[in-house]
């Protein structure tokens, strides 16, 4: 019986990490040295407290063809990217040389 | 948040602004909201210098900006939380007869919504701090000159803080220490002059400084970062004509050799967290220490050490107890990766193997000490360790028993523990020798060596 209980708990666990995003199956800060990387070749970056025992992070980052792109993603207390590993982007991404620059980056309490 | 995009071919560039949920939808849509009415012509590269944002505390937004080519020319935009612009025209801080420098500057909430900034005002070499502020409807309460609240001199920090009975405090922390003036309801001021003085620690330069207001208790909260890593933390009230300073006055010193700032101060309800850079034996550090408000270090002589090659340092608290750190790490192969990491209040770092966690650093030296000599007697090779507390060239030199000078060298040192190699030359005779250290705080120390050949 004890079996059978063990069996039906351990599939019901398993479909649940099924349902899960990747993101969050993943805790980040098991690296090496007990930090999340966010991206590579960050030009700017900015961390926020989320209010939810996270924080956000705000970054510039440069792409093939020198285009600079900012990204938004949140980090929760497990360290999983909430967001992907990509982030998400909080302006247009343009082609045309434009240059984006995070000017400020804080905590804005909804209307 | 905010964001500028300057756009290079055609040189203009404008401020957007961007509202996301926690579920991380995007409020003001996929193209953000344009939040200055005007686009502000800039060259290439040139950003806007110490821009300032604050939040309006309803989802909306002021934001600082100057014109292209004219840095004494500000305006302030505003945006509302649902996207739409704060003034139909923005408010220009001051008309075009200059006088606005290039300094600092902030932006400071008003009680009705409205928003005020304080300047630095120069004008043919005469310095002082302006104050105005903008109204919601972006009417000006004073002329445009503003209102001059601190002089003759220019601040490193201004602080503005509106009183629940209608007064404005102002804080500003100069060259030799803090000033507090107070603003009453009918503009005219508490104090004389430029305010209350408090000393406090004279900074070598423009530290980091928070200085926070506490509305119930009316005690000013100063926190400073001067530049040779000395923390400093003040806790002051408005007593009469006078400023009581007997409430708290808190003084860390960190226990290692400084080779940076203190980067970084935290406060939390019962912790300061303080991260400095350091380097020893060729290796560089940032060490972060976590102190209580009796000014001691919870960790004692341990300290969290991160990895130093290292361009940006971002924090933040995790509303726990513990921060967040974030470090732009510099790889060899030029890749510029953001690592965070998340340390909890009893510093651990989340994630990380709890045994090798923090690591000791030697304390600082009080006093110049030389530890050894070694060999000693010496065939004319020896190696001295010392220790000193001070920054500067140490000479060391080497007299035979007449005092005649048969050695002598120097080198630059900082505060904390050196092996220095030192040779008696090959044409004095065998003998007794005397070794002396000294630094340019005419500090000396003397050991005695016996040369055999």
């Amino acid at each position: 019986m004890h079996s059978t209980n063990r069996i039906l708990t351990l599939t019901l666990l398993f479909c649940l990490a099924l349902l899960l995003p990747l993101s969050q199956i993943h805790a980040q800060w098991s690296t090496e040295d007990g930090s999340v990387v966010v991206d590579t070749h960050i030009l700017q970056f900015d961390l926020l407290e989320d209010g939810e025992g996270g924080a956000w992070i705000a970054y510039k980052r440069l792409m093939p063809g020198r285009l600079e792109v900012v990204r938004v993603n949140r980090i929760d207390a497990e360290g999983n990217l909430l967001f992907g590993p990509e982030g998400i982007p909080v302006i247009p991404d343009r082609e045309d040389g434009t240059m984006p620059y995070i000017l400020s980056f804080m905590e804005s309490l909804p209307p | 948040m905010t964001f500028g995009t300057n756009r290079i071919d055609s040189t203009w560039w404008n401020i957007y602004v961007q509202r996301i949920s926690l579920e991380g939808e995007l409020i003001y849509g996929p193209t953000a909201k344009v939040v200055s009415a005007r686009e502000i012509h800039q060259l290439p590269g040139d950003y806007p210098r110490n821009p300032d944002a604050i939040s309006d505390g309803a989802g909306g937004l002021y934001a600082l900006y100057h014109e292209t080519g004219r840095s004494d020319r500000w305006y302030i935009a505003g945006i509302n939380a649902d996207g739409s612009q704060k003034f139909e025209q923005d408010p220009v801080v001051r008309r075009d007869n200059g006088g606005l420098s290039s300094k600092p500057r902030k932006l400071f909430l008003g009680p009705d919504g409205g928003v005020g900034i304080t300047y630095e005002y120069d004008f043919e070499g005469e310095r002082d701090i302006r104050y105005q502020y903008f109204h919601p409807d972006g009417g000006r309460e004073y002329t445009w000159d503003g209102l001059a609240v601190f002089y003759p001199s220019a601040a490193y920090h201004t602080s503005v803080f509106h009183l629940a009975d209608g007064k404005r405090l102002f804080v500003f922390h100069h060259s030799t220490g803090f000033n507090v003036q107070v603003l009453e309801t009918d503009q005219s001021f508490l104090y004389d002059f430029s305010g209350l003085k408090f000393r406090g620690y004279r900074p070598p330069s423009a530290p980091s400084i928070s200085a926070i207001f506490d509305q119930q208790t009316e005690e000013i909260n100063l926190v400073q970062c001067p530049r040779d890593s000395i923390i400093t933390f003040n806790k002051i009230r408005l007593q009469g004509n006078e400023i009581d300073t007997t409430l708290t006055t808190l003084r860390f010193r960190e226990q290692f050799n400084i080779t940076g700032r203190a980067s970084f101060m935290y406060e939390s309800n019962e912790f300061y967290y303080s991260s400095t850079k350091t380097r020893l034996n060729t290796n560089n550090y940032e060490l972060v220490q976590l102190w209580n408000k009796k000014g001691n270090p919870v960790w004692g002589s341990k300290y969290l050490s991160l990895p130093i090659q290292s361009a940006v340092i971002k924090s933040s608290p995790d509303g726990q107890g513990g921060l967040y750190h974030g470090i732009v790490e510099i790889y060899s192969d030029l890749t510029l990766p953001v690592k965070i990491f998340h340390i909890l209040p009893e510093g651990r770092v989340d994630g990380r193997d709890s045994t090798s966690l923090m690591d000791q650093f030697p304390p600082i030296p009080t006093t110049l000490k030389i530890t050894s000599v070694s060999p000693n007697p010496t065939n004319g090779e020896f190696r001295v360790s010392f220790a000193t507390d001070h920054e500067g060239t140490h000479d060391f030199r080497i007299y035979n028993l007449n005092g005649q000078l048969v050695q002598d060298i120097s080198r630059h040192c900082q505060a904390g523990n050196y092996d220095q190699s030192l040779n008696l030359p090959a044409k004095v005779s065998a003998g007794l020798y005397f070794l002396r250290i000294s630094n340019s705080r005419e500090q000396s120390k003397y050991m005695k060596i016996v040369y055999l050949k």
